[in-house]
């Protein structure tokens, strides 16, 4: 018996020789070279392959098909000419007064006649002709009020009508276009009246204004927005009735470049904008519409002072709901791998009144 | 008695001057977020990123100052604002108690009439131009930022049922946008009627950016005398004699009875 026990505590030695040896082994040996895996505080992500999201192969299609950049591209940024207050009234007087009699003539018009208010001008001469000036952006708009949105206009094709209104730019020297710049033909609109009895019977619609869009290309790109854009109202025969000219002129070296990005950058954004609008339950497949895309230099409206023209992608569409409720937005995205100046900037809005707490007899109680 | 009589009459002149001089009343609503409207009927009615900003284009360039004028946003916006007294509604305090009515929300139209989403039940989520009777008190004109409010089809049969001395409907035979390019719509129409703009040209030009696609609609109640068997006397519609209180000519009512036909203007 003492002979076992003897023999076991050799043995429970030997092992704890063991041990110790191991052990001390370990500590000399070299760190492993792989990373540790980190600790798992939460229970892992199944990554799983999962089918393309239909929604965003929707938005990637359409902007595959449509005009885009090409990811990487480098493509210049263009300073604008600033727009100094006075200089825009008195080129826009200038202008107006060159082009009236055009237009239907009647009294020039001059600095005092016009009325302001904050960076708008505006005057009426005796013809009933109105010329607005935005002074921030440059915006001129001149039109006889007597036919622009009524009396009557010939149908013209559009390529009768865009050669009026490039003529009419041309001979008025509407615009200042750069070696690398093209005026364009951007669309062609119609006003129309119509009238529906109590019979039900309709008239046939009469043709008001044919609205020539003259559109801007700048170094073989589009100008995007609502700026660059030369509108010009046609009327009777085909005389001009009417123009806006929402023009920032640019100067003539790029002053600096930009990488854009793919039309996977800008599908990413258009998803970003529709989950602002419709939080997680984005609209189906079905009812989002695609309108129209675009690729090309953002030009804002005409409150806004700019200084670059940036490239931007542009996706309107319209989102149809279940009920047939709709409405359409556009999604204005930068391309640039970074931004020289914000595209554009919301005035700060929001100071509505609070409805009166005592609510009229007969109403029920707000929630 | 005539010495004091004077004076008297200067100071309640010197206090109408302004009111007159400002000329009409506005009201002006707009719906922003549909979150109440989604959870309690399981619509899909997205953000109106830009509501507000058209509205208080509006109202900075409108508010008379007058006690009448009023201004509600999100939730504090009410169907019964619309609808007519006589149907339970608030009409005669608010959307007809005013010169001007604007609102900004989600619309349609289903054939004879027009639907306009709210976030707040009071009492229905929707507007239905069914249950309104506009122009009976005050209101002139309506503007309707929302989309699809007055497709062709359906102009006579929605505004034969509400006109009742309105003289016009601002509104849109297709979608409108909602985007940082359209968010100067409700300034560039409040300035077009301050500047003396026909209300119908007001609307056309200032809602139109002529990038996005607006579908502007102006729809006016006419009588049977600028009718002349189709040969229309244009000059002498309500669609083109109409100016803002103060800023032109304004025709007389047209009483629902005395509508002969509705003259509609649009851009495409």
């Amino acid at each position: 018996m003492k002979k076992l026990v003897f023999l076991g505590a050799v043995a429970l030695l030997c092992l704890l020789v063991a041990a110790a040896l191991a052990s001390a082994a370990q500590v000399v040996r070299q760190a492993p070279t792989a990373a540790r895996p980190p600790v798992i505080t939460r229970p892992p992500v199944i990554q799983v392959t999962q089918a393309p999201d239909p929604l965003r192969a929707k938005i990637k299609e359409a902007l595959t098909k449509g005009p885009h950049f090409a990811d990487g591209e480098v493509l210049p940024v263009y300073k604008l000419q600033a727009v100094l207050p006075d200089k825009a009234r008195d080129q826009a007087l200038e202008l107006a007064n060159r082009t009236l009699a055009g237009l239907g003539g009647g009294k020039s018009f001059a600095a005092a006649d016009l009325a302001a208010d904050d960076d708008y001008l505006a005057a009426r001469n005796d013809r009933n002709l109105k010329l607005q000036v935005y002074t921030r952006s440059g915006f001129v708009s001149l039109a006889n009020q007597e036919r622009v949105f009524r009396g009557k206009c010939a149908p013209l094709s559009n390529a009768q009508a865009a050669d009026i209104a490039r003529k009419f730019a041309a001979d008025g020297r509407l615009v200042s276009l750069l070696a690398n710049e093209k005026l364009t033909l951007a669309e062609v609109k119609h006003v129309h009246t119509q009238a529906v009895d109590k019979t039900g019977r309709r008239s046939e619609a009469l043709l008001n204004n044919v609205v020539v869009i003259m559109g801007r290309e700048l170094g073989g790109r589009p100008v995007i927005g609502p700026g660059g854009r030369l509108v010009i109202f046609l009327s009777g025969a085909g005389e001009v009735a009417g123009f806006q000219r929402n023009w920032r002129e640019v100067e003539a070296a790029p002053v600096d470049s930009v990488k854009v990005r793919g039309i996977d950058f800008a599908a990413d954004q258009v998803m970003k904008d529709l989950a602002q609008l419709y939080g997680r339950r984005l609209p189906s497949v079905q009812a989002l519409q695609i309108r129209r895309v675009e690729a090309g230099y953002f030009a804002d409206g005409k409150h806004q002072a700019q200084r670059f023209l940036q490239p931007a992608y542009a996706v309107h569409f319209e989102v149809k709901s279940e009920k047939l409720l709709q409405v359409a937005h556009v999604s204005i995205i930068p391309a640039g791998d970074r931004l020289l100046e914000p595209l554009h900037v919301s005035p700060p809005v929001v100071k509505t009144m609070a409805r009166p707490a005592a609510a009229p007899a007969g109403v029920p109680d707000r929630d | 008695m005539k010495v004091h009589r004077l004076p008297v009459l200067i100071c309640v002149l010197c206090l109408l001057l302004p009111a007159l001089a400002q000329g009409a009343d506005v009201g002006v609503e707009g719906v922003k977020s549909f979150s109440n409207h989604n959870a309690a009927l399981g619509e899909h009615l997205g953000t109106l990123s830009y509501t507000f900003n058209i509205c208080n284009g509006v109202w900075n360039k409108l508010n008379s100052g007058t006690s009448l004028n009023f201004y509600f946003g999100r939730t504090d916006c009410w169907e019964v604002d619309l609808r007519d007294v006589a149907q339970g509604g608030l009409d005669s305090s608010l959307a007809d108690n005013v010169d001007l009515f604007f609102l900004c929300t989600h619309g349609n139209n289903t054939g004879d009439r027009i639907y306009l989403a709210y976030d707040a039940a009071q009492t229905d989520w929707h507007s239905d131009s069914r249950r309104w009777k506009l122009g009976d008190r005050d209101l002139e004109w309506l503007a309707l930022y929302a989309c699809r409010t007055l497709p062709f089809p359906a102009i006579w049969d929605t505004c034969i049922r509400f006109f009742y001395g309105l003289h016009m409907v601002l509104g849109s035979h297709d979608s409108l946008y909602d985007s940082w390019t359209t968010e100067e719509c409700g300034r560039d129409f409040a300035q077009n009627l301050r500047d003396g703009d026909l209300v119908s040209d007001a609307w056309l030009d200032g809602i139109s950016d002529w990038w996005c696609d607006q579908n502007a609609l102006v729809a006016s109640a006419e009588r049977y005398e600028t009718y002349r068997s189709g040969d229309f006397d244009w000059p002498r519609t309500v669609m083109e004699r109409d100016h803002y209180h103060g800023r032109g000519t304004v025709c007389g009512d047209t009483p629902n009875s005395q509508i002969y036909w509705f003259s509609y203007r649009w851009i495409d």
